[in-house]
């Protein structure tokens, strides 16, 4: 030991009082990441800019087009004559061609059995679609990865190509031409998608939170009901979403085996198309409605369906 | 309360053994520790006992009924788990309340047990807030006290501090402590890490490569190891090991090293467990940082010398590193003296705490 006299230095009765911070405003950071220069945000305007005429100037156009009469829609200035432009939005509104969609065509009734093939659909695909991710995502089974890799394969192969066996057995069961073979049909495709999103979301679920709810007092059901299915709500929501808008949308299946009796909207849109004249304002007025419910879905749901489409593949 | 028994249980998964032959009795009201390395079959005993693990062969009793087989819901047990597992769509009150709710309790019933486990664990602020609002020490908190909002037969705790910083997880030793005191409960508590063992435990299962090594109370492994893995798991800075050389001499045992030779006194040959010590059998002695004096210059009665080779001050303490020919060995003395790189430092051996383990078996000469 050094002889050196100890000294201890007097306490301090109060801490020094802090700083007082002032309240900024939050900023982000910048890093090598966020990193801004007047360049690229110039960039990033233009590119945006281009970008948002580019997928609306189409939807522009057709409900534009849906509220005027066909004369009026067909009015376009002259090549090169940009002081025509405003030509475009000279028009008094008209819904004409949505009264004719539904009152010559038939379209409120397309419009039923859309909704109820596709929402039908759904909710089998996402019910049965979350059961089965979830025994593929918790149970222990031999060929498991084999099974996964064939349900997801169900959905590889172009729908053509199951189209006609398909029709032949829907044809066998009586099943061509009605609602319940139209959600039938839909559910091939939806339930294999709706099994393999929820999964994801299943496999990134902790399994301890389960587990507690096990050694909790819960039975494997009541955790499946209670824990693991509101954990994951965001992935079904998300599921139960894409499939009613893959369903809502589609041609090909309503075309073959909804037949006559359960027209869908897009096959009515078709048959806008005469052997006479093309009906230009009333196919625009139904893109219009085939359009609403997804834009309306997607407005809804939009902060389930961002995390439903990335929280099953970025583990946090 | 309860008691907690396994008796001889095994778990395999596929080839791999992970618990071998385990017979463990845990008594009613104790707080046992299942210490080991990570990988040594802690967990998975723990989550037998809890029924989260299917028990390949053996049994496990909780209360002289054997629970193989039964559900963990059915158990009447309660877990804090190792990444707490709190109920992320639920508000604190509500993962509070759960396993409550679960028995289908009176809402009243619900209040004042929430009520009690909150102001035990000095959560009540914190009801109306959800998990990811809380720190790491606050979720702890919660995941305990949904364990203790009802009286479960037995706790099982997998690490509950781990992930915890090194202040509040000292902090929080004391605190788990006393909640076992005032719970008055069966807890069976896996960690690594040995100070949590050696400061909380009535008594402490050490295990490795899922083999029982020893169980017995934190002052029987500490100072009366079983073998040499036990010997050199407990204790910071860890044990030391000489490999040695037994030779019998006129006056007893003498242990020899290439560098020193230390004439056994009969305090410690009278603690031979074996009779049949082999002439020149090969042995290992092992001396705790503690167990040696050190002496800057040579003192009389010196047992052996080396060169210091690192000293490390904590403070109160320093450890000196000393290379003894090919071996470094780490003592500890009270801090002050010269110690200088490479100098030349004596020690005497505290034969009292001497630990020799045969070198072939691993196991204990000393009783």
């Amino acid at each position: 030991m050094s002889g050196d006299t100890v000294t201890v230095a007097p306490k301090r009765a109060t801490p020094p009082a802090a700083p007082k911070k002032k309240k900024q405003p939050v900023q982000m950071q910048e890093t090598i990441l966020h990193k801004r220069t007047p360049v690229g945000k110039i960039v990033t305007w233009v590119v945006l800019a281009i970008w948002i005429v580019w997928t609306l100037a189409p939807l522009v156009i057709t409900g534009l087009a849906s509220i005027k009469t066909t004369r009026e829609a067909f009015a376009t200035p002259e090549y090169g004559d940009w002081g025509g432009v405003t030509k475009i939005f000279e028009f008094s509104p008209t819904s004409v061609h949505f009264k004719r969609l539904f009152t010559q065509e038939g379209f409120g009734s397309y419009i039923w059995h859309g909704l109820v093939a596709s929402v039908g659909s759904a909710l089998i695909a996402v019910i049965m679609g979350t059961l089965g991710a979830y025994g593929l995502s918790r149970g222990k089974f031999r060929r498991e990865g084999d099974i996964s890799f064939w349900i997801i394969s169900t959905r590889m192969a172009p729908a053509v190509v199951v189209i006609v066996p398909l029709y032949y057995i829907f044809r066998s069961f009586g099943m061509l031409s009605t609602l319940p073979g139209l959600i039938v049909a839909y559910t091939t495709f939806n339930l294999s998608f709706s099994l393999w999103l929820i999964k994801g979301f299943f496999d990134d679920l902790p399994i301890e939170i389960e587990e507690a709810a096990h050694v909790d007092g819960d039975s494997h059901w009541a955790v499946f009901r209670k824990v693991a299915v509101p954990l994951a709500a965001p992935g079904i929501v998300a599921a139960f979403v894409l499939c009613v808008l893959f369903s809502w949308n589609d041609f090909l299946f309503a075309a073959v085996i909804g037949g006559h009796r359960a027209k869908t909207v897009p096959v009515g849109i078709t048959e806008l198309r005469t052997t006479v004249e093309v009906l230009w304002g009333p196919i625009n007025s139904a893109t219009i409605i085939l359009i609403i419910p997804m834009i309306a879905l997607g407005i809804l749901i939009r902060k389930y369906l961002i995390q439903g489409l990335t929280m099953g593949a970025v583990r946090e | 309360m309860a008691q907690v028994k396994l008796e001889k249980v095994w778990k395999k998964y596929g080839d791999v053994e992970a618990v071998k032959n385990l017979n463990i009795d845990c008594r009613d009201r104790e707080f046992l520790c299942l210490l080991g390395p990570s990988g040594c079959g802690k967990s998975s005993t723990l989550r037998m006992i809890a029924g989260l693990e299917a028990i390949t062969s053996g049994k496990v009793y909780i209360n002289d009924a054997v629970v193989n087989g039964i559900d963990p819901y059915r158990r009447d047990i309660a877990m804090v788990f190792e990444n707490y597992a709190l109920y992320p769509h639920r508000k604190v009150y509500e993962n509070l309340a759960y396993p409550l709710r679960v028995q289908k309790k009176p809402q009243a019933e619900i209040d004042a047990r929430v009520k009690r486990a909150a102001d035990i664990l000095e959560i009540t602020p914190l009801l109306d807030r959800w998990p990811r609002q809380l720190s790491g020490g606050q979720k702890q908190r919660v995941a305990i006290g949904r364990a203790i909002v009802r009286d479960p037969k037995v706790f099982l705790l997998d690490e509950p501090i781990s992930h915890l910083d090194a202040k509040l997880r000292t902090h929080m030793r004391g605190e788990l402590k006393r909640l076992h005191r005032d719970l008055d409960a069966t807890m069976i508590y896996v960690t690594h890490d040995q100070l949590e063992a050696m400061t909380m435990a009535d008594r402490i299962a050490v295990l490795n490569f899922g083999e029982l090594q020893q169980l017995g109370t934190p002052d029987d492994v500490f100072n009366h190891p079983q073998n040499k893995f036990v010997a050199g798991f407990l204790g910071d800075p860890p044990i030391n090991f000489l490999p040695c050389r037994l030779h019998k001499n006129e006056a007893g045992w003498q242990m020899v090293h290439e560098r020193f030779k230390l004439q056994l006194p009969e305090s410690v040959t009278r603690k031979f467990i074996r009779k049949d010590l082999a002439d020149g059998m090969a042995v290992d002695l092992a001396l705790r940082p503690e167990s040696f004096e050190v002496f800057p210059m040579q003192v009389p009665g010196a047992d052996m010398t080396g060169n210091v080779y690192v000293t490390e001050p904590l403070g109160e303490d320093i450890i000196i590193d000393i290379s003894i020919g090919k071996e470094k060995v780490k003592a500890r003395t009270v801090i002050g003296g010269n110690w200088q790189i490479d100098a030349p430092i004596w020690m005497k051996v505290r034969y009292d705490r001497v630990h020799l383990f045969d070198s072939s078996t691993e196991e204990t000469l000393l009783v």
